[in-house]
């Protein structure tokens, strides 16, 4: 089992819709019909792609009241089953056209680590920073690494995942639903009411978290995130790829 | 710059390469003893560049995986083949689970999904041999590697650009020293296309001939492709260990380098510290070394702040291409095939040596010095990371 860690802060943003899938009704207080991502600042903002901004939004809500000093310190897994698949299109589409001339602005903003660099440069943070993917395991896989950083540099580390919908070329083999989540994790327990530990068999008795409708690659997160909201232990199995059973604990007072 | 931690050195037990220069590692190092460069006019693409595309034909994936075909996965399922004997007994040794498996990489399947973009541009629908989740997909690859390895560990890629695979030996590190796992087959893999090439283009920044890095009439970036995969594990018998790695941000540009290396400052010495090594105890330096104008300064006087201007440096993009997502893991196979037979390679393309660099450019092939090798990867987004590998302790 790995060690303890400690849930300092939780964030959420998914996007408003009228046909907002059942699934994620609980969780309608934090949608939006675009995430407000103030932290990238007007510029960077105006021009930064939904998944940056979801990314923003989320980082933002588990870093807000701290000073910019802290912030600039704060080591940050990024996940995306899909990454920068909206900007990817659009590029595929320049590609085929007459002149097939890429705008280098997109072509710059499509890759993976585009939301760990524009919120390294936003937050002036030139600590360290990295982006996962996983399929539907990337949520595991982002606590995995979030997990062995922890226990080798100790301190905090801020865990945010997000997919965003795919588009229509992508949208009819892997439908998605926006969804940004984010986890702001300690090694010590300062005043953590509740912690995770990854379990490294399968507990019998795990709810299976990726039993959830898999709409986002990031949605088994969402059980966990359920959880530490309503303030209840739970065992859930985040993956099915391997043995990753995330107990949500309630810290001994 | 993160927090030092202790030095924890791991064995490299085995590991592959499969780039321009080859399919096998004996093929690779034949190529990088003669001085012969894989970079040659592209015949597939249609732009006035050298690339250094992995010679030869890579067999399709067939049965239980024939959905995955892809460039980027055949390279990976190269790479794996001279690997497969160690890997299996790893994992008799430690157990399936207690192995895991970190790639780095940029591209995924994006090769193959332009041909199903053009195809779907052209007549209104997806062709049916497509798959955006086996082949498109960035854990496509973690699939093929997964079903023929059976390995059941923790599995995810690393894809922070050009520094994806480097990161990926880090992130690797971290699993064996938190006790999370016992081994791990980390590495990059990933394959050239068009999208990739001409955003460089866009960027101004490809060059129309081999690359010339930290030449003074240097002029741009080739672009190359190859998978390269490690094993590392916590203990074994092992010529040479990863020691150390350390990682940073430039916070300062989205393609720009910090123009005084700031950031690839930070990660030297982040990885010095990991591996606790001074300065002085470096052999020499693998250079990202891409060929712009801007990287190769800002690289260099970062290299001289942090190990002096006289420690041997060498960019192996002139005879690969940079392999982007890849290029880490590539660069630390060819700098352990490198170790082995006792050599520095010429750095391909550096003369005339742009003398204002500041740096000892090794441009010609020379024996090798003592001490680890410091091997630099840095990306877009101002991602950076530093690896240090050196004799197995």
């Amino acid at each position: 089992m790995t060690q303890a860690m400690y849930v300092r802060a939780l964030g959420l943003w998914t996007v408003t819709t009228p046909d907002l899938p059942a699934w994620l009704a609980p969780y309608a207080h934090a949608a939006g019909s675009s995430p407000a991502a103030a932290l990238l600042g007007t510029r960077a903002r105006g021009r930064a792609s939904l998944l940056t901004r979801m990314f923003a939004e989320v980082v933002e809500q588990v870093t807000t009241g701290e000073a910019a000093a802290a912030r600039s310190t704060l080591p940050m897994v990024f996940g995306s089953g899909n990454g920068e698949l909206q900007t990817t299109s659009v590029l595929l589409q320049m590609m085929n056209s007459d002149d097939h001339a890429l705008s280098p602005a997109r072509f710059q903003a499509s890759v993976h680590n585009t939301a760990a660099g524009q919120l390294s440069m936003a937050l002036h943070n030139r600590g360290f920073a990295t982006a996962l993917a996983a399929g539907s395991a990337t949520a595991a896989a982002c606590l995995e690494e979030a997990a062995a950083y922890l226990a080798q540099h100790g301190g905090e580390v801020v865990v945010a995942m997000a997919d965003e919908a795919a588009p229509q070329f992508f949208a009819n083999v892997a439908p998605c639903h926006p969804l940004a989540l984010a986890l702001r994790l300690s090694a010590s327990p300062g005043d953590a009411a509740f912690a995770l530990r990854l379990q490294l068999t399968a507990a019998d008795e795990a709810t299976e978290a990726d039993a959830l409708p898999l709409v986002n690659p990031c949605a088994s997160a969402l059980a966990v995130w359920q959880a530490l909201l309503e303030q209840r232990a739970a065992k859930l199995s985040l993956t099915r790829d391997w043995a990753c059973t995330a107990l949500v604990e309630r810290v001994p007072t | 710059m993160q927090s030092p931690a202790r030095a924890t050195g791991y064995p490299i037990t085995a590991y592959s390469v499969c780039c321009a220069l080859g399919t096998t590692k004996a093929e690779v190092l034949a190529s990088l003893r003669a001085g012969r460069s894989g970079l040659r006019p592209s015949s597939t693409l249609p732009l006035a560049t050298c690339v250094g595309a992995v010679p030869g034909e890579l067999p399709e994936l067939g049965g239980a995986l024939r959905d995955h075909d892809t460039r980027t996965a055949r390279l990976a399922v190269a790479a794996l083949a001279e690997i497969a004997a160690p890997l299996r007994e790893a994992r008799a040794r430690w157990g399936a689970e207690r192995v895991a498996m970190v790639i780095g990489g940029s591209t995924a399947g994006l090769a193959t999904t332009e041909l199903a973009y053009r195809e779907y541009a052209s007549v209104g629908r997806l062709p049916s041999w497509w798959s955006a989740t086996t082949q498109h997909d960035f854990s496509a690859v973690l699939q093929v590697l997964r079903a023929l390895s059976q390995l059941a560990g923790p599995a995810y890629i690393v894809s922070t650009a050009c520094s994806s695979s480097g990161k990926a030996l880090a992130a690797a590190q971290r699993l064996i020293a938190s006790g999370r796992v016992d081994a791990v087959l980390t590495g990059g893999v990933d394959s050239l296309c068009e999208l990739t090439l001409r955003g460089f283009q866009s960027l101004g920044i490809l060059a129309t001939e081999p690359c010339k890095p930290f030449c003074k009439d240097r002029d741009g970036i080739s672009i190359g492709e190859g998978a390269a995969l490690l094993l590392l594990e916590r203990q074994g018998a092992a010529q040479h260990a990863l020691l150390g790695t350390g990682e940073s941000a430039d916070a300062y540009h989205m393609t720009a380098p910090h123009p005084e290396g700031a950031g690839a400052e930070a990660a030297m010495r982040a990885a010095l510290c990991a591996a606790g090594l001074t300065p002085q105890q470096i052999g020499h330096v693998n250079a990202h070394g891409t060929g712009t104008e801007h990287n190769d300064r800002a690289e260099a006087l970062a290299i001289a702040r942090v190990l002096g201007p006289s420690v041997p440096t060498l960019s192996t993009k002139g005879y690969t291409g940079h392999a982007l997502g890849a290029a880490g893991a590539i660069e630390a196979a060819l700098s352990l095939l490198c170790m082995e037979a006792g050599f520095l390679p010429a750095s391909l393309g550096s003369e005339p040596i742009d003398a204002g660099l500041g740096i000892e450019l090794v441009h010609k092939q020379r024996a090798m010095p003592t001490g680890p090798v410091l091997s630099n990867s840095f990306a877009f987004g101002g991602s950076n990371v530093s690896v240090i590998l050196g004799a197995a302790p």
